[in-house]
């Protein structure tokens, strides 16, 4: 019985994706063209795991978040300071006269 | 030589006009204020020194920038050959359960952030992407970086530091689990 049970679990393990693959599988998906078997088996993992899919809509909004990152304004503790702005001046003059 | 010099290139003006908008470049993508401004710093000097690179057809910013650019990747790639650069522990959020093998741990699993596609959550939410992705281990760090934040392919990541192409998926996948669960504790609380 219980190799029977083990041998399902292969089995399924061979043809369905787990959550680490297909979490896996998403990361990929964003660069690149996944293979017709392994997108259609994340696919069907899909339609039945909340959790995956709430990871494949978190992963966009974190891509898209980071995208955005470059409009932010250089602000605050995103922009120099007036000591290393002094500091950066000073190495440059010294450079120029060389 | 020196006449072009003194004309395309205004040194004395670059860290009033531009070193804010390079130093919050290398800020997000290095994590460190030290780093971020040597990094701006060597830029600068890297400038002087190969001037002649300077083409008058692009802006004085987009030829600083395009050498920050590599000093990010150069100190990624010094980082690399470093010992301590090794990979670090990370618990996968991943269990063993009845049939389905490697399911999500129910406490760790994904939550539903609720932000659906309202005008994007303004700044909050980028600063704490930035903070989780500061905390990401360096090696994981760099390779996201590389990846997403500076769009270069597999291969080019490679070879600058030295990992193998799957390499390079199973890292940008821990570090996109482990980014997702820090963002979610930090944005849900």
């Amino acid at each position: 019985m219980n190799a029977i049970k083990k041998l399902q679990v292969r089995i399924i393990d061979a043809t369905m994706l787990n959550c680490e693959k297909a979490t896996f599988l998403i990361t990929k998906s964003e660069f690149e063209k996944l293979s017709c078997v392994d997108s259609v088996r994340l696919k069907i993992h899909l339609m039945g795991c909340k959790f995956c899919n709430n990871f494949k809509k978190q992963s966009e909004i974190i891509s898209y978040a980071l995208k955005k990152v470059d409009e932010i304004k250089p602000e605050g503790e995103l922009s120099l300071s007036e000591d290393q702005k002094e500091r950066i001046k000073k190495s440059i003059a010294e450079n120029l006269n060389k | 030589m020196t006449d072009t010099f003194k004309s395309d290139i205004s040194p004395e003006l670059w860290v009033d006009k531009y070193g804010d908008y390079l130093y919050k470049y290398a800020r997000v993508r290095v994590g460190s204020v030290e780093t971020a401004e040597d990094i701006v710093q060597d830029t600068f000097v890297a400038a002087l020194k190969s001037y002649e690179s300077f083409k008058g057809n692009s802006s004085e910013l987009t030829w600083l920038l395009s050498i920050l650019k590599r000093k990010i990747v150069d100190y990624y790639r010094a980082k690399s050959r470093k010992i301590e650069f090794t990979e670090s522990y990370f618990e996968m959020p991943f269990q063993n359960k009845e049939g389905f093998i490697k399911k999500w741990i129910e406490e760790r699993a994904p939550k539903d952030w609720k932000i659906n596609d309202e005008p994007l959550r303004g700044e909050e939410f980028e600063k704490i992407v930035l903070l989780c992705l500061s905390f990401l281990p360096e090696k994981w760090k760099s390779v996201f970086v590389l990846k997403i934040l500076e769009d270069m392919n597999t291969l080019e990541i490679c070879k600058e530091l030295g990992c193998t192409d799957s390499n390079v998926w199973v890292m940008l996948h821990r570090a996109k689990l482990k980014l997702r669960e820090c963002i979610e504790k930090k944005w849900l609380d």
